[in-house]
């Protein structure tokens, strides 16, 4: 039976999650060797939505890498095959309102999951357009037109 | 407690007014300025030039040299290398085509047009920048990602050479090397030349190196006491260059120092012929270390260098046999570019159209990775945002 690790969101909710799921936040790594985890550890700053996300992110990340240990000698000559499904897996993951990618977003970075801040920093902005980009951060544009119209000159293969 | 021992951005703006019980704890229009740039330097290059119309703020962010430092640091550990394939003789001339290396199969493909008429490429990449030459064009470094390029003016060599023409036969058989002064973040291109007679020239050697502050070359007294080996791309790894010398007793590995700009000898070469042909031996960078390799066919060994004790210790062997008749047994040997995994090696063939080869050292099986439809030059290599 292996080590149990308990989360309590912001809500008071309580997770109970393997010591190996777990140790996939480098956060909590860090607290586990430290010993303070005794107790359950509270997360303040994460909601039991986007926690029970997290957890699902780091159960499937713990599995594919146990499973990739197993069939090492299956993999194609590019070693390839588990991380295709696991990519796949990743994509529809991620595959949430804006809203929740960024408290996803916020809570990697928060428990240091890097693969997952990775992650959803991309998909937050993947074929956005300047204009999407100043519409999600609200950002006002500064910019003249003409000083807009040279800075995209300057940019001009990355419109292409 | 949590919170408490270990700081983040959520801490700072995660106040409770802003948690209002909704499903998103965040509004966006809040977003710091830190939590940003986060995002960004995550971010592939392509969409950084796009995005650096966002804003006054962002570009200035996106243009700044630590964001450009982490960004590059961040793509370095979230995959593998790229494999930057740069053609000659294209039409437009130099293409550069990219495929991206690393545990996924999928090879990206871009291609990259650049109008220059450069013939050779200095070996490998530094910072994701290139270095395209010619004996008789402007020299240019390149960043192949950004397409920003800044070409420099001809040396010493390259201005008696379009003068007199070149001291044996036509074909050029001068390298440049291209490298960071680590300590100065500075970068340097460097010709080292053996000197001929033709030119009337008393030392052994020749060194020039370019200063990009100055945008002039200036001529290094002393240059290396020894020739060093023909056709031999100078190798830059870790804030120094590599040649091979041309000894009448043994081969040695030379080094330059990018700061000091000293030269060095640092260890014999690990060949069993003593005075290989030029083709049959190659310096090169695999998994962050000095390599050495040799050919006498049907066998090409590779050694790595060790950088503290500057002892080779032989990394594997390979049957040439199978590849042939695919890489040309009489040419140029081919070229380790990449491994991946510890077993999985790529070697690019520098004869007229020879392939990219993928040979697992464990199998011991070879496959075609690509084959060129022009002449050119394989490079490791990760896109960045830099520029000199």
């Amino acid at each position: 039976m292996s080590k149990k690790i308990i989360f309590e969101s912001s809500e008071g909710e309580s997770f109970e999650v393997d010591e190996a799921v777990a140790l996939e936040c480098q956060t909590i790594k860090n607290m586990i060797e430290d010993d303070c985890t005794d107790g359950g550890i509270p997360l303040a700053n994460v909601n039991s939505a986007t926690l029970t996300k997290v957890i699902d992110y780091c159960k499937k990340h713990v599995e594919a890498a146990a499973a990739a240990e197993a069939n090492a000698g299956d993999k194609d000559i590019y070693g390839a095959n588990k991380d295709i499904e696991l990519k796949t897996w990743d994509e529809e993951f991620v595959k949430v309102d804006q809203p929740l990618l960024f408290d996803l977003m916020l809570a990697a970075n928060f428990l240091i999951i890097p693969g997952l801040l990775d992650l959803t920093c991309k998909t937050m902005m993947r074929g956005k357009t300047v204009l999407q980009i100043r519409e999600i951060f609200h950002i006002k544009k500064d910019y003249t037109d003409a000083e807009e119209a040279e800075v995209r000159k300057e940019n001009a293969w990355a419109f292409e | 407690m949590l919170k408490r021992r270990h700081g983040s951005i959520l801490k700072r703006h995660g106040s409770d007014k802003r948690r209002r019980g909704s499903s998103s704890s965040v509004e966006l229009e809040v977003l710091p300025h830190d939590v940003i740039e986060l995002i960004l330097e995550r971010l592939p290059v392509e969409s950084l030039r796009r995005f650096r119309s966002v804003s006054k703020k962002w570009i200035s962010t996106i243009d700044s040299p630590r964001f450009q430092s982490r960004q590059l640091n961040l793509r370095r550990q979230s995959r593998g290398h790229d494999l930057l394939f740069v053609a000659y003789y294209e039409d437009p001339p130099d293409n550069v085509a990219q495929h991206a290396l690393g545990s996924s199969s999928s090879c990206r493909y871009r291609t990259v047009k650049f109008p220059f008429p450069n013939l050779l490429l200095c070996y490998g990449s530094c910072d994701g920048l290139v270095c395209l030459f010619c004996i008789d064009t402007p020299n240019v470094v390149v960043n192949p990602a950004t397409r920003w390029h800044r070409s420099f003016p001809f040396s010493s060599l390259q201005r008696r050479i379009i003068d007199k023409g070149p001291p044996f036969g036509s074909n050029p058989i001068y390298e440049l090397g291209f490298g960071k002064d680590k300590l100065s973040g500075t970068y340097k291109p460097v010709w080292l030349y053996n000197n001929s007679s033709k030119f009337g020239l008393d030392n052994v050697t020749t060194c020039e190196v370019f200063d990009f502050s100055t945008h002039s070359w200036r001529n290094l007294v002393p240059s290396s006491p020894y020739p060093i080996l023909r056709f031999q791309k100078p190798v830059y790894f870790d804030g120094s260059l590599y040649w091979l010398t041309d000894c009448v007793e043994e081969t040695k590995v030379l080094s330059f120092d990018l700061h000091a700009e000293t030269f060095q000898v640092i260890c014999k070469a690990p060949f069993a012929d003593d005075a290989p042909r030029p083709s049959n031996v190659v310096l090169f960078i695999l998994d962050d270390c000095l390599c050495a390799s040799e050919k006498t066919w049907p066998t090409q060994v590779i050694w790595s260098l060790d950088s503290s004790s500057k002892t080779w210790k032989q990394m594997c062997s390979i049957d040439l046999t199978n590849t042939f008749p695919l890489f040309d047994r009489y040419g140029l040997m081919p070229l380790p570019v990449a491994i991946l995994e510890k077993n999985k090696l790529y070697l690019h063939g520098r004869n007229y159209l020879e392939p990219l080869m993928l040979h697992d050292l464990n199998t011991k099986s070879f496959e075609v990775v690509s084959t060129p439809t022009t002449p050119g030059d394989c490079i490791y290599y990760f896109e960045s945002l830099f520029s000199v």
